[in-house]
Protein backbone atom coordinates (compact mmCIF):
# COMPACT_ATOMS: atom_id res chain seq x y z
CA UNK A 1 0.00 0.00 0.00
CA UNK A 2 2.02 3.23 -1.12
CA UNK A 3 1.94 5.87 1.18
CA UNK A 4 -0.20 8.75 1.10
CA UNK A 5 1.41 11.89 0.52
CA UNK A 6 -0.74 15.21 1.60
CA UNK A 7 -0.01 18.43 -0.12
CA UNK A 8 -0.07 20.55 2.23
CA UNK A 9 1.97 18.60 4.10
CA UNK A 10 4.66 18.41 0.98
CA UNK A 11 4.30 21.70 0.60
CA UNK A 12 5.20 23.30 3.64
CA UNK A 13 8.25 20.99 3.50
CA UNK A 14 9.22 22.09 0.18
CA UNK A 15 9.43 25.39 1.30
CA UNK A 16 11.12 24.91 4.32
CA UNK A 17 14.00 23.23 2.62
CA UNK A 18 13.60 26.55 0.17
CA UNK A 19 14.02 28.53 2.99
CA UNK A 20 17.45 26.67 4.36
CA UNK A 21 19.20 27.29 1.19
CA UNK A 22 21.89 29.96 2.08
CA UNK A 23 22.93 30.79 -1.58
CA UNK A 24 20.67 33.88 -2.36
CA UNK A 25 19.29 33.14 -6.03
CA UNK A 26 18.61 29.39 -5.28
CA UNK A 27 16.31 30.25 -2.46
CA UNK A 28 14.10 32.73 -4.08
CA UNK A 29 14.02 29.95 -6.91
CA UNK A 30 13.14 27.12 -4.68
CA UNK A 31 10.01 29.35 -3.48
CA UNK A 32 9.19 31.00 -6.30
CA UNK A 33 9.04 27.97 -8.28
CA UNK A 34 7.38 25.54 -5.68
CA UNK A 35 4.88 27.78 -5.18
CA UNK A 36 4.02 28.36 -8.86
CA UNK A 37 4.19 24.67 -9.09
CA UNK A 38 1.51 23.76 -6.53
CA UNK A 39 -0.21 26.78 -7.59
CA UNK A 40 -0.24 24.81 -11.49
CA UNK A 41 -1.25 21.92 -10.32
CA UNK A 42 -3.81 22.74 -7.89
CA UNK A 43 -7.10 21.51 -10.26
CA UNK A 44 -5.38 17.96 -10.70
CA UNK A 45 -7.16 14.67 -9.61
CA UNK A 46 -6.29 11.02 -9.91
CA UNK A 47 -3.36 9.41 -11.53
CA UNK A 48 -2.08 12.69 -12.27
CA UNK A 49 -1.92 14.01 -8.93
CA UNK A 50 -0.40 11.05 -7.66
CA UNK A 51 2.36 11.58 -10.17
CA UNK A 52 2.72 15.06 -9.42
CA UNK A 53 2.95 14.23 -5.81
CA UNK A 54 5.40 11.71 -6.29
CA UNK A 55 7.46 14.25 -8.26
CA UNK A 56 7.24 16.73 -5.42
CA UNK A 57 8.09 14.05 -2.79
CA UNK A 58 11.30 13.25 -5.20
CA UNK A 59 12.41 17.26 -5.77
CA UNK A 60 11.77 17.22 -1.26
CA UNK A 61 14.45 14.57 -1.00
CA UNK A 62 16.62 16.80 -3.42
CA UNK A 63 16.03 19.83 -2.75
CA UNK A 64 17.25 18.95 1.30
CA UNK A 65 20.29 17.39 -0.13
CA UNK A 66 21.24 19.98 -1.83
CA UNK A 67 20.75 22.67 0.74
CA UNK A 68 23.15 21.00 2.73
CA UNK A 69 25.47 21.44 0.24
CA UNK A 70 24.71 25.29 -0.10
CA UNK A 71 25.16 25.28 3.62
CA UNK A 72 28.92 23.58 3.49
CA UNK A 73 30.19 26.39 0.41
CA UNK A 74 28.72 29.39 1.46
CA UNK A 75 29.75 32.63 -0.25
CA UNK A 76 29.45 36.11 0.93
CA UNK A 77 26.08 37.76 0.87
CA UNK A 78 24.71 39.62 -2.23
CA UNK A 79 24.26 42.88 -2.05
CA UNK A 80 20.67 42.90 -2.39
CA UNK A 81 20.12 40.81 0.35
CA UNK A 82 18.46 42.24 2.90
CA UNK A 83 19.44 45.08 1.50
CA UNK A 84 15.58 47.07 0.46
CA UNK A 85 13.94 45.49 3.26
CA UNK A 86 16.01 46.32 6.14
CA UNK A 87 18.74 44.69 8.32
CA UNK A 88 19.12 41.03 7.52
CA UNK A 89 17.82 39.57 10.95
CA UNK A 90 20.14 36.83 11.20
CA UNK A 91 19.11 33.77 11.56
CA UNK A 92 21.56 31.93 9.34
CA UNK A 93 25.20 31.34 10.60
CA UNK A 94 27.53 32.42 8.07
CA UNK A 95 30.61 30.34 8.22
CA UNK A 96 33.36 31.20 5.75
CA UNK A 97 36.07 28.95 6.99
CA UNK A 98 36.98 28.05 3.06
CA UNK A 99 37.00 29.41 0.18
CA UNK A 100 37.55 32.74 -1.50
CA UNK A 101 37.87 35.81 1.16
CA UNK B 1 17.97 52.21 -3.26
CA UNK B 2 17.05 55.48 -0.82
CA UNK B 3 15.25 53.35 1.21
CA UNK B 4 18.58 50.67 1.73
CA UNK B 5 20.31 54.04 2.51
CA UNK B 6 18.09 55.22 4.89
CA UNK B 7 18.17 52.26 7.04
CA UNK B 8 22.46 52.51 6.88
CA UNK B 9 22.20 56.24 8.18
CA UNK B 10 19.56 55.61 10.78
CA UNK B 11 22.23 52.87 11.89
CA UNK B 12 24.89 55.06 11.60
CA UNK B 13 23.09 57.67 14.52
CA UNK B 14 22.14 54.54 16.53
CA UNK B 15 25.28 53.37 17.54
CA UNK B 16 28.42 55.18 18.33
CA UNK B 17 30.55 55.54 14.96
CA UNK B 18 34.41 54.60 15.64
CA UNK B 19 35.88 54.79 12.01
CA UNK B 20 38.25 52.07 10.96
CA UNK B 21 41.74 52.49 11.48
CA UNK B 22 42.72 55.39 8.95
CA UNK B 23 44.02 57.78 11.33
CA UNK B 24 45.85 55.35 13.89
CA UNK B 25 47.45 52.79 11.80
CA UNK B 26 50.74 52.60 12.64
CA UNK B 27 53.39 54.08 10.64
CA UNK B 28 56.00 51.63 9.61
CA UNK B 29 59.75 53.17 10.23
CA UNK B 30 60.96 54.50 7.59
CA UNK B 31 64.54 52.26 6.85
CA UNK B 32 66.67 55.12 6.53
CA UNK B 33 65.85 56.14 10.09
CA UNK B 34 67.01 52.80 11.30
CA UNK B 35 70.37 53.02 9.63
CA UNK B 36 71.09 56.02 11.80
CA UNK B 37 70.16 58.85 9.34
CA UNK B 38 68.14 61.74 9.20
CA UNK B 39 64.90 61.61 7.56
CA UNK B 40 61.54 63.24 7.37
CA UNK B 41 59.79 60.44 8.47
CA UNK B 42 60.22 59.37 11.96
CA UNK B 43 58.10 56.62 13.44
CA UNK B 44 55.17 57.09 15.42
CA UNK B 45 55.34 57.22 18.87
CA UNK B 46 54.01 53.57 20.31
CA UNK B 47 51.19 55.01 22.52
CA UNK B 48 49.52 56.62 19.54
CA UNK B 49 50.15 53.82 17.12
CA UNK B 50 47.24 51.04 18.09
CA UNK B 51 44.61 50.86 15.21
CA UNK B 52 41.52 51.93 17.00
CA UNK B 53 38.80 48.98 17.51
CA UNK B 54 36.28 49.17 15.21
CA UNK B 55 32.94 48.71 16.04
CA UNK B 56 31.26 45.45 15.03
CA UNK B 57 27.95 46.78 13.92
CA UNK B 58 29.53 49.25 11.11
CA UNK B 59 32.50 49.52 8.72
CA UNK B 60 33.24 52.03 6.35
CA UNK B 61 32.18 50.71 2.98
CA UNK B 62 35.42 48.94 1.10
CA UNK B 63 33.70 50.87 -2.01
CA UNK B 64 33.61 54.67 -0.56
CA UNK B 65 37.69 55.01 -1.56
CA UNK B 66 36.34 54.53 -5.42
CA UNK B 67 33.16 56.02 -5.37
CA UNK B 68 33.93 59.03 -3.02
CA UNK B 69 30.81 58.34 -1.67
CA UNK B 70 30.92 57.42 2.38
CA UNK B 71 28.29 55.41 2.19
CA UNK B 72 28.65 53.65 5.67
CA UNK B 73 27.41 50.06 5.47
CA UNK B 74 26.09 47.90 8.62
CA UNK B 75 27.82 44.76 8.98
CA UNK B 76 26.07 42.20 7.59
CA UNK B 77 25.39 43.46 4.42
CA UNK B 78 26.50 41.89 1.62
CA UNK B 79 29.11 42.94 -1.50
CA UNK B 80 28.93 39.87 -3.24
CA UNK B 81 27.34 41.76 -6.89
CA UNK B 82 24.41 40.83 -8.28
CA UNK B 83 25.17 38.54 -11.39
CA UNK B 84 23.34 39.60 -14.73
CA UNK B 85 25.69 38.10 -17.00
CA UNK B 86 23.80 34.75 -18.42
CA UNK B 87 25.24 35.17 -21.64
CA UNK B 88 29.00 34.76 -20.28
CA UNK B 89 28.08 31.64 -17.66
CA UNK B 90 25.16 30.80 -15.73
CA UNK B 91 25.27 29.37 -12.12
CA UNK B 92 24.89 25.11 -12.12
CA UNK B 93 21.54 24.06 -10.83
CA UNK B 94 21.75 22.53 -7.65
CA UNK B 95 19.27 19.74 -9.14
CA UNK B 96 22.28 19.42 -11.88
CA UNK B 97 24.69 19.47 -9.21
CA UNK B 98 22.87 16.62 -7.43
CA UNK B 99 22.65 14.22 -10.79
CA UNK B 100 26.34 14.97 -11.13
CA UNK B 101 27.83 13.43 -7.45
CA UNK B 102 27.16 10.17 -7.72
CA UNK B 103 29.78 10.16 -10.59
CA UNK B 104 32.64 11.74 -8.16
CA UNK B 105 31.67 9.72 -5.00
CA UNK B 106 30.23 5.64 -6.27
CA UNK B 107 29.85 4.99 -9.68
CA UNK B 108 33.40 5.74 -11.08
CA UNK B 109 33.13 3.41 -13.55
CA UNK B 110 34.68 4.34 -17.58
CA UNK B 111 31.85 4.43 -19.40
CA UNK B 112 33.22 2.65 -22.18
CA UNK B 113 34.55 -0.99 -20.24
CA UNK B 114 32.13 -3.11 -21.46
CA UNK B 115 33.28 -6.57 -18.78
CA UNK B 116 31.96 -5.06 -15.36
CA UNK B 117 29.25 -3.42 -13.54
CA UNK B 118 30.82 -0.19 -12.96
CA UNK B 119 31.14 0.36 -17.03
CA UNK B 120 27.81 -0.75 -17.49
CA UNK B 121 26.02 1.34 -15.11
CA UNK B 122 28.13 4.98 -15.83
CA UNK B 123 27.73 3.33 -19.47
CA UNK B 124 23.70 3.33 -18.89
CA UNK B 125 23.50 6.86 -17.60
CA UNK B 126 25.85 8.47 -20.20
CA UNK B 127 23.21 7.30 -22.73
CA UNK B 128 19.85 8.16 -20.80
CA UNK B 129 21.82 12.05 -20.68
CA UNK B 130 22.31 11.07 -24.79
CA UNK B 131 18.53 11.06 -24.49
CA UNK B 132 17.90 14.06 -22.74
CA UNK B 133 20.15 16.63 -24.85
CA UNK B 134 18.38 14.77 -28.14
CA UNK B 135 14.83 15.30 -27.01
CA UNK B 136 15.49 18.96 -25.82
CA UNK B 137 16.06 19.52 -29.89
CA UNK B 138 14.18 17.39 -31.52
CA UNK B 139 16.90 14.86 -32.46
CA UNK B 140 17.48 11.32 -32.83
CA UNK B 141 19.65 9.81 -30.07
CA UNK B 142 22.53 8.68 -31.73
CA UNK B 143 23.36 11.35 -34.07
CA UNK B 144 24.41 13.49 -30.23
CA UNK B 145 27.86 13.63 -29.88
CA UNK B 146 29.85 14.42 -26.44
CA UNK B 147 32.77 16.95 -26.50
CA UNK B 148 34.19 19.50 -24.23
CA UNK B 149 32.11 22.57 -25.10
CA UNK B 150 30.61 24.78 -27.76
CA UNK B 151 34.00 25.77 -29.05
CA UNK B 152 35.34 22.43 -29.68
CA UNK B 153 31.51 21.62 -31.21
CA UNK B 154 32.08 24.60 -33.54
CA UNK B 155 35.54 23.84 -34.46
CA UNK B 156 34.90 19.98 -35.03
CA UNK B 157 31.55 21.19 -37.86
CA UNK B 158 33.05 23.62 -39.56
CA UNK B 159 36.64 21.93 -39.77
CA UNK B 160 35.68 18.35 -40.12
CA UNK B 161 32.75 19.34 -42.83
CA UNK B 162 34.68 21.43 -44.88
CA UNK B 163 37.88 19.24 -45.27
CA UNK B 164 35.33 16.06 -45.66
CA UNK B 165 34.09 17.69 -49.00
CA UNK B 166 36.94 20.12 -49.44
CA UNK B 167 37.27 18.24 -53.13
CA UNK B 168 34.43 19.75 -54.40
CA UNK B 169 33.30 22.13 -52.15
CA UNK B 170 35.33 24.92 -51.20
CA UNK B 171 33.34 27.95 -49.89
CA UNK B 172 31.75 28.81 -47.03
CA UNK B 173 29.26 31.21 -45.89
CA UNK B 174 29.37 32.58 -42.70
CA UNK B 175 28.26 36.16 -40.65
CA UNK B 176 30.21 38.79 -39.14
CA UNK B 177 28.46 38.89 -36.13
CA UNK B 178 29.39 35.04 -35.39
CA UNK B 179 31.39 34.06 -32.23
CA UNK B 180 35.05 34.08 -32.18
CA UNK B 181 35.34 30.17 -32.09
CA UNK B 182 33.50 30.21 -35.25
CA UNK B 183 35.10 33.38 -37.08
CA UNK B 184 38.78 31.63 -35.88
CA UNK B 185 37.87 28.39 -37.68
CA UNK B 186 37.26 30.22 -40.90
CA UNK B 187 40.15 31.88 -40.98
CA UNK B 188 42.19 29.15 -40.78
CA UNK B 189 40.52 26.90 -43.24
CA UNK B 190 40.56 30.08 -45.49
CA UNK B 191 45.09 29.80 -44.84
CA UNK B 192 44.33 26.10 -46.52
CA UNK B 193 43.04 27.37 -49.37
CA UNK B 194 39.01 27.58 -48.62
CA UNK B 195 36.98 30.74 -49.60
CA UNK B 196 34.84 32.06 -47.32
CA UNK B 197 32.42 34.77 -47.04
CA UNK B 198 31.53 36.95 -43.98
CA UNK B 199 27.57 38.13 -44.61
CA UNK B 200 27.23 41.60 -43.03
CA UNK B 201 23.89 42.05 -41.12
CA UNK B 202 21.49 44.84 -40.88
CA UNK B 203 21.17 47.08 -38.45
CA UNK B 204 18.99 45.30 -36.40
CA UNK B 205 21.09 42.41 -36.27
CA UNK B 206 19.42 39.89 -38.05
CA UNK B 207 20.88 38.66 -42.02
CA UNK B 208 19.10 39.54 -45.48
CA UNK B 209 18.29 36.32 -46.69
CA UNK B 210 17.93 38.09 -50.16
CA UNK B 211 21.90 38.39 -49.71
CA UNK B 212 22.16 35.35 -48.43
CA UNK B 213 20.96 33.74 -51.40
CA UNK B 214 22.94 35.82 -53.31
CA UNK B 215 26.50 35.01 -52.19
CA UNK B 216 24.85 30.67 -52.47
CA UNK B 217 27.77 29.74 -55.16
CA UNK B 218 27.51 25.76 -56.79
CA UNK B 219 30.71 24.76 -54.88
CA UNK B 220 29.50 26.36 -51.63
CA UNK B 221 29.66 23.53 -48.82
CA UNK B 222 29.03 24.96 -45.71
CA UNK B 223 26.82 27.38 -44.26
CA UNK B 224 26.70 28.21 -40.31
CA UNK B 225 24.36 31.18 -38.69
CA UNK B 226 24.09 31.36 -34.84
CA UNK B 227 20.62 31.02 -33.60
CA UNK B 228 20.70 33.32 -30.99
CA UNK B 229 23.92 36.19 -30.72
CA UNK B 230 25.84 36.29 -27.21
CA UNK B 231 25.96 40.29 -27.40
CA UNK B 232 22.82 41.59 -28.88
CA UNK B 233 20.83 38.38 -28.46
CA UNK B 234 18.85 38.42 -31.81
CA UNK B 235 17.49 35.34 -32.92
CA UNK B 236 18.23 34.53 -36.83
CA UNK B 237 15.40 33.21 -39.25
CA UNK B 238 16.17 29.82 -38.87
CA UNK B 239 13.61 28.16 -40.80
CA UNK B 240 14.26 30.15 -43.71
CA UNK B 241 17.35 29.66 -43.63
CA UNK B 242 17.25 26.10 -43.36
CA UNK B 243 14.56 25.91 -46.23
CA UNK B 244 17.27 27.34 -48.45
CA UNK B 245 20.09 25.28 -47.18
CA UNK B 246 17.87 22.50 -48.01
CA UNK B 247 16.75 23.58 -51.38
CA UNK B 248 20.52 24.02 -52.32
CA UNK B 249 21.93 20.84 -50.75
CA UNK B 250 24.39 22.50 -48.52
CA UNK B 251 24.77 21.67 -44.89
CA UNK B 252 23.51 24.01 -42.10
CA UNK B 253 25.48 24.40 -39.42
CA UNK B 254 24.10 26.61 -36.26
CA UNK B 255 26.02 27.77 -33.01
CA UNK B 256 22.91 27.01 -30.78
CA UNK B 257 24.61 27.80 -27.42
CA UNK B 258 22.57 30.41 -26.28
CA UNK B 259 19.64 28.99 -27.87
CA UNK B 260 19.30 25.66 -26.29
CA UNK B 261 16.96 25.46 -23.37
CA UNK B 262 15.78 29.09 -24.02
CA UNK B 263 13.81 29.34 -27.00
CA UNK B 264 12.05 26.20 -28.86
CA UNK B 265 14.22 24.63 -30.90
CA UNK B 266 13.54 21.59 -33.53
CA UNK B 267 16.58 20.17 -35.19
CA UNK B 268 14.08 18.62 -38.36
CA UNK B 269 11.59 21.91 -38.69
CA UNK B 270 14.95 24.18 -38.88
CA UNK B 271 16.37 21.20 -41.61
CA UNK B 272 19.50 22.17 -39.48
CA UNK B 273 22.37 19.36 -40.19
CA UNK B 274 25.13 20.43 -37.41
CA UNK B 275 24.31 22.41 -33.72
CA UNK B 276 26.61 23.01 -31.32
CA UNK B 277 25.37 22.69 -27.85
CA UNK B 278 27.34 24.06 -24.33
CA UNK B 279 26.82 22.85 -21.20
CA UNK B 280 27.35 26.07 -18.79
CA UNK B 281 25.18 28.23 -20.85
CA UNK B 282 22.14 25.86 -20.16
CA UNK B 283 22.73 25.89 -15.94
CA UNK B 284 24.70 23.05 -16.78
CA UNK B 285 28.55 22.29 -15.89
CA UNK B 286 31.45 23.59 -17.45
CA UNK B 287 33.99 21.57 -19.71
CA UNK B 288 31.10 19.61 -21.74
CA UNK B 289 28.81 20.55 -24.49
CA UNK B 290 27.28 18.69 -27.17
CA UNK B 291 26.82 18.50 -31.59
CA UNK B 292 24.43 17.46 -33.18
CA UNK B 293 25.79 15.67 -36.48
CA UNK B 294 22.51 14.34 -38.55
CA UNK B 295 22.27 10.95 -39.45
CA UNK B 296 19.31 11.01 -42.07
CA UNK B 297 20.72 12.06 -44.48
CA UNK B 298 24.35 11.43 -43.33
CA UNK B 299 26.56 14.16 -42.62
CA UNK B 300 30.11 13.23 -42.94
CA UNK B 301 33.49 14.92 -41.37
CA UNK B 302 36.59 14.33 -40.85
CA UNK B 303 37.25 13.91 -36.80
CA UNK B 304 39.37 16.26 -35.24
CA UNK B 305 40.58 14.51 -31.97
CA UNK B 306 41.89 10.94 -33.39
CA UNK B 307 41.71 7.42 -30.91
CA UNK B 308 40.08 4.94 -29.55
CA UNK B 309 36.89 5.27 -32.03
CA UNK B 310 34.91 6.40 -28.90
CA UNK B 311 31.66 8.50 -29.99
CA UNK B 312 31.36 7.12 -33.52
CA UNK B 313 34.33 7.77 -34.45
CA UNK B 314 33.75 11.56 -34.26
CA UNK B 315 35.15 12.24 -31.10
CA UNK B 316 37.28 9.83 -29.25
CA UNK B 317 38.39 9.84 -25.99
CA UNK B 318 36.88 8.96 -22.19
CA UNK B 319 33.55 10.58 -21.51
CA UNK B 320 33.28 11.94 -18.28
CA UNK B 321 30.23 10.63 -16.65
CA UNK B 322 29.60 13.35 -14.14
CA UNK B 323 29.68 16.52 -16.70
CA UNK B 324 27.87 14.28 -19.68
CA UNK B 325 25.06 13.65 -16.68
CA UNK B 326 25.25 17.02 -15.73
CA UNK B 327 24.97 18.11 -19.24
CA UNK B 328 21.86 15.70 -19.87
CA UNK B 329 20.13 16.89 -16.55
CA UNK B 330 20.04 20.51 -17.49
CA UNK B 331 18.53 19.81 -20.61
CA UNK B 332 16.23 17.40 -18.93
CA UNK B 333 15.29 20.24 -16.77
CA UNK B 334 15.24 22.60 -19.54
CA UNK B 335 12.81 21.08 -21.68
CA UNK B 336 10.47 20.41 -18.57
CA UNK B 337 10.92 24.46 -17.32
CA UNK B 338 11.26 26.35 -20.89
CA UNK B 339 7.95 28.04 -20.78
CA UNK B 340 8.24 28.64 -17.11
CA UNK B 341 11.52 30.03 -17.72
CA UNK B 342 10.76 32.05 -20.62
CA UNK B 343 7.62 33.68 -19.17
CA UNK B 344 9.63 34.74 -15.90
CA UNK B 345 12.62 35.76 -18.16
CA UNK B 346 10.69 37.80 -20.40
CA UNK B 347 8.67 39.93 -17.39
CA UNK B 348 11.57 40.51 -15.80
CA UNK B 349 13.37 41.67 -19.21
CA UNK B 350 10.35 44.12 -19.88
CA UNK B 351 11.10 45.48 -16.30
CA UNK B 352 14.22 46.15 -17.24
CA UNK B 353 14.05 47.55 -20.47
CA UNK B 354 10.93 49.80 -19.55
CA UNK B 355 13.04 50.94 -16.28
CA UNK B 356 15.90 51.57 -18.17
CA UNK B 357 14.56 53.04 -21.69
CA UNK B 358 12.69 55.63 -19.50
CA UNK B 359 15.98 57.76 -19.51
CA UNK B 360 17.10 59.88 -22.53
CA UNK B 361 19.17 59.01 -25.32
CA UNK B 362 19.25 55.28 -24.37
CA UNK B 363 19.80 52.50 -27.86
CA UNK B 364 18.56 49.25 -27.60
CA UNK B 365 20.67 47.09 -29.95
CA UNK B 366 19.60 44.36 -32.06
CA UNK B 367 15.99 43.91 -33.62
CA UNK B 368 13.46 44.08 -30.28
CA UNK B 369 10.88 41.79 -31.51
CA UNK B 370 13.42 39.33 -33.00
CA UNK B 371 15.26 38.45 -29.77
CA UNK B 372 15.83 36.54 -26.68
CA UNK B 373 14.54 38.69 -23.60
CA UNK B 374 17.40 37.14 -21.55
CA UNK B 375 20.26 39.42 -23.07
CA UNK B 376 19.81 42.79 -23.46
CA UNK B 377 22.37 45.33 -24.81
CA UNK B 378 21.77 48.93 -24.08
CA UNK B 379 24.15 51.71 -24.97
CA UNK B 380 23.79 54.83 -22.93
CA UNK B 381 24.97 57.99 -24.71
CA UNK B 382 27.34 60.75 -23.59
CA UNK B 383 28.04 58.46 -20.58
CA UNK B 384 31.95 57.10 -20.79
CA UNK B 385 31.90 52.98 -21.12
CA UNK B 386 34.13 52.07 -18.62
CA UNK B 387 33.30 55.03 -16.12
CA UNK B 388 29.92 53.64 -15.98
CA UNK B 389 31.08 50.01 -15.82
CA UNK B 390 33.42 50.99 -12.51
CA UNK B 391 30.20 52.91 -11.10
CA UNK B 392 28.09 49.78 -11.20
CA UNK B 393 30.63 47.76 -9.28
CA UNK B 394 27.42 45.97 -7.46
CA UNK B 395 26.53 44.44 -10.28
CA UNK B 396 28.20 41.36 -12.51
CA UNK B 397 27.80 42.82 -16.21
CA UNK B 398 29.32 42.93 -19.20
CA UNK B 399 30.26 45.66 -21.85
CA UNK B 400 30.70 46.33 -25.39
CA UNK B 401 34.45 46.03 -25.22
CA UNK B 402 35.59 44.01 -22.45
CA UNK B 403 34.05 40.66 -23.75
CA UNK B 404 36.15 39.49 -26.83
CA UNK B 405 39.76 41.37 -26.22
CA UNK B 406 41.81 42.96 -23.43
CA UNK B 407 42.22 45.89 -25.23
CA UNK B 408 40.02 49.01 -25.27
CA UNK B 409 38.54 47.53 -28.66
CA UNK B 410 35.28 47.90 -29.06
CA UNK B 411 33.33 44.57 -29.96
CA UNK B 412 32.97 43.55 -33.45
CA UNK B 413 29.51 42.58 -33.24
CA UNK B 414 28.26 45.70 -32.58
CA UNK B 415 30.63 47.67 -34.83
CA UNK B 416 28.71 45.42 -37.14
CA UNK B 417 25.67 46.89 -36.71
CA UNK B 418 27.02 50.13 -37.58
CA UNK B 419 27.57 51.68 -34.10
CA UNK B 420 29.61 54.75 -33.80
CA UNK B 421 32.89 54.15 -31.50
CA UNK B 422 31.83 56.07 -28.46
CA UNK B 423 27.94 54.40 -28.23
CA UNK B 424 30.23 50.85 -28.63
CA UNK B 425 31.57 51.79 -25.74
CA UNK B 426 29.25 52.67 -23.63
CA UNK B 427 27.02 49.58 -23.96
CA UNK B 428 26.25 46.99 -21.51
CA UNK B 429 25.09 43.37 -21.68
CA UNK B 430 22.40 42.30 -19.32
CA UNK B 431 22.21 39.00 -19.21
CA UNK B 432 18.92 37.58 -16.86
CA UNK B 433 18.71 34.44 -16.29
CA UNK B 434 16.20 31.53 -14.62
CA UNK B 435 17.67 32.64 -10.78
CA UNK B 436 17.07 36.48 -11.64
CA UNK B 437 14.88 37.58 -8.89
CA UNK B 438 12.66 40.92 -9.08
CA UNK B 439 14.69 42.31 -6.50
CA UNK B 440 17.73 42.64 -8.29
CA UNK B 441 16.24 43.59 -11.14
CA UNK B 442 14.64 46.48 -8.98
CA UNK B 443 17.98 47.77 -7.49
CA UNK B 444 19.80 47.69 -11.42
CA UNK B 445 17.15 49.75 -12.27
CA UNK B 446 17.56 52.20 -9.66
CA UNK B 447 21.72 51.78 -9.46
CA UNK B 448 21.75 52.43 -13.33
CA UNK B 449 19.18 55.18 -13.53
CA UNK B 450 21.60 56.69 -10.45
CA UNK B 451 24.55 56.16 -12.14
CA UNK B 452 23.90 57.34 -15.34
CA UNK B 453 22.12 60.93 -14.30
CA UNK B 454 25.26 61.38 -12.28
CA UNK B 455 28.29 60.68 -14.97
CA UNK B 456 25.79 62.52 -17.66
CA UNK B 457 25.88 65.75 -14.90
CA UNK B 458 29.61 65.69 -15.30
CA UNK B 459 29.93 65.34 -19.19
CA UNK B 460 30.03 68.66 -20.78
CA UNK B 461 28.82 66.56 -24.35
CA UNK B 462 25.51 65.85 -22.16
CA UNK B 463 24.81 69.68 -21.32
CA UNK B 464 25.68 70.59 -24.80
CA UNK B 465 23.26 68.19 -26.46
CA UNK B 466 21.08 69.83 -23.32
CA UNK B 467 21.58 72.92 -25.22
CA UNK B 468 20.45 71.68 -28.24
CA UNK B 469 24.10 71.91 -30.53
CA UNK B 470 24.54 69.40 -32.77
CA UNK B 471 27.69 67.70 -31.60
CA UNK B 472 28.09 66.85 -35.27
CA UNK B 473 28.32 70.38 -36.19
CA UNK B 474 31.37 71.31 -33.65
CA UNK B 475 35.16 72.12 -35.44
CA UNK B 476 36.99 70.91 -31.84
CA UNK B 477 40.37 72.94 -31.49
CA UNK B 478 43.30 71.17 -32.77
CA UNK B 479 46.04 71.69 -30.33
Amino acid sequence: MPKLVQPISLYRSLLRAAHSFSAYNFRDYALRRTKDAFRANRDLFGEARDKALQTGANELKRMKRQAAISGMYQTDRLVVEGGLEGKDKGGRARVKDQGWD
Amino acid sequence: MASYLRTSMSAVLRAPVRTAGVRGVARRAAPAASMGRRSYVTPTAPVKAQALEIDTEIAISPRAAETGHTLVIEKGEGNRPIYLDAQATTPTDPRVVDAMLPFYTGLYGNPHSRTHAYGWETDKAVEDARSHVASLIGADTSSIIFTSGATESNNMSIKGVAKFYSAKKKHIITTQIEHKCVLESCRTLQDQGFEVTYLKVKQDGLIDLAELEAAIRPDTGLISIMTVNNEIGVIQPMKEIGALCRKNKIFFHTDAAQAVGKIPIDVNEWNVDLMSISGHKIYGPMGVGAVFVRRRPRVRLEPLISGGGQERGLRSGTLSPALVVGLGEACKIAKQDLEYDHAHVSRLSKKLIDGLMSLEHVLRNGSPEQSYPGCVNLSFSYVEGESLLMALKDVALSSGSACTSASLEPSYVLHSLGLSDENAHSSIRFGIGRFTTDEEIDYVIELVKSKVNKLRELSPLWEMVQEGIDLNSIEWEQH
